[in-house]
């Protein structure tokens, strides 16, 4: 069994990215090319850093203050053996899971399921440029399901709402933006942190 | 990079030409390109512009000038290094002084002169180092209240894009502990 996951960023304290303060992981890798995708350096399955399972459960463990994590891509499904092994180790730790998956339910195999079944919260379906809606809470486009297959967040009330999140980092400098951002946040983002296109 | 005295030394190492400088531009060479860094009157980082289409052309720039980051936050360490070894260095210096005053009042004894001479070295050394902390304490408090104000007129400045953009603050958590300002916005369609 694979106990390594090729990880393309971590965010260590989000909001945006379901219910709570969470642990972000975006796994590196994805042959799924969804047209308008925004994360394709993403998509290599070359880049990244393998991380053991059990340095990322060390490192969620030491985090305080956080409700969940946070899994997505990249597509998290395509490294569904050490991804269910992340799942269900934040789980024995108490902390809950969304999961971001561009396969919907009746392409999973059983390793994908299980993935799936552990998971609080469920993002399924391909991104698709069509049905591209900023407006969604924690989607990109309408299609994309929102589903809590334990039934941890079965009664979880939310509204439609486009999020964006800003994370400075004191000691970098670094200015990191997440979420669904328009082009005019985009640009402006951009232009306030300088030596990029005018 | 928002320290113009870190900034100069990170110049110094990297592989650059510098053409002029002033307290707002620097012209530089590097990676076969002659750019102007800025200093944003907004936020006070330093950063360059290029103009779309010229993305081929300044890759060696910006590889440059990613360097010259790294290169930036290095020497930024390094002050905070030299403070650590220096205090502790004073804490050697003060227990051996420390020692020899107790050998002496043990003894009820005045110290023999290699003693006495051994005991103002050592105050001479303590004066010196004291002088030299103080003065990198100094260029390190600067270092970091640039930062600071850097990150106090970003997120300043990101608020108040974004409420111009029509979204809503739905979080805004500064956490001094962790070094990091988080702030969430929203905006609900109609």
């Amino acid at each position: 069994m694979t106990t390594s996951i090729r990880v393309h960023d971590i965010v260590p304290q989000s909001e945006i990215y379901g219910p709570g303060t969470r642990w972000v992981l975006w796994v590196q890798g994805c042959t799924m090319a969804c047209e308008g995708c925004w994360n394709t350096e993403t998509w290599s399955k070359r880049g990244g850093t393998l991380r053991t399972v059990e340095s990322l459960l060390r490192e969620i463990g030491d985090n305080g203050g956080i409700e969940g994590i946070t899994i997505l891509g990249g597509e998290p499904l395509q490294q569904a053996e050490p991804v269910l092994a992340l799942i269900e180790g934040a789980g024995k730790l108490g902390f809950t899971v969304m999961l971001y998956t561009g396969y919907e339910p009746h392409e999973f195999d059983g390793v994908m399921q299980a993935c799936y079944d552990a998971s609080d919260i469920a993002i399924t379906g391909r991104y698709v440029a069509e049905q591209r809606d900023l407006g969604l809470l924690w989607r990109g486009s309408a299609n994309q399901v929102i589903e809590s297959p334990t039934g941890r967040y079965a009664d979880l009330e939310f509204e439609e709402a486009q999020e964006v999140e800003f994370l400075i980092d004191h000691e970098t400098g670094q200015v990191t933006m997440l979420g669904y951002p328009d082009e005019q946040i985009l640009s402006d983002f951009k232009e306030l942190m300088g030596n990029l296109q005018q | 990079m928002t320290d113009i005295a870190c900034l100069n030394e990170a110049l110094e190492s990297s592989d650059c030409t510098v053409h002029n400088t002033s307290s707002n531009l620097i012209n530089v060479t590097a990676g076969g390109r002659q750019v102007t860094i800025n200093k944003s009157r907004t936020n006070g980082h330093w950063y360059y512009r290029f103009e779309q289409g010229q993305e081929y052309r300044m890759r060696d720039f910006e590889i440059w000038f990613r360097e010259l980051e790294g290169i930036y936050a290095n020497i930024v360490q390094e002050k905070k290094r030299r403070i650590e070894e220096e205090k502790q260095r004073q804490k050697k210096l003060a227990k051996e002084a420390e020692e020899l005053r107790h050998q002496a009042a043990r003894t009820q004894q005045k110290l023999d002169s290699k003693s006495q001479q051994k005991l103002s070295q050592l105050e001479t050394e303590m004066s010196q180092s004291m002088k030299v902390l103080a003065e990198s304490q100094r260029q390190l408090d600067s270092v970091e209240k640039s930062r600071m104000k850097y990150v106090k007129s970003t997120e300043v400045e990101i608020k108040e894009r974004a409420d111009e953009g029509g979204w809503k603050i739905a979080r805004d958590n500064h956490d001094p502990a962790r070094r990091v300002s988080r702030m969430q916005f929203r905006r609900v369609s109609n």
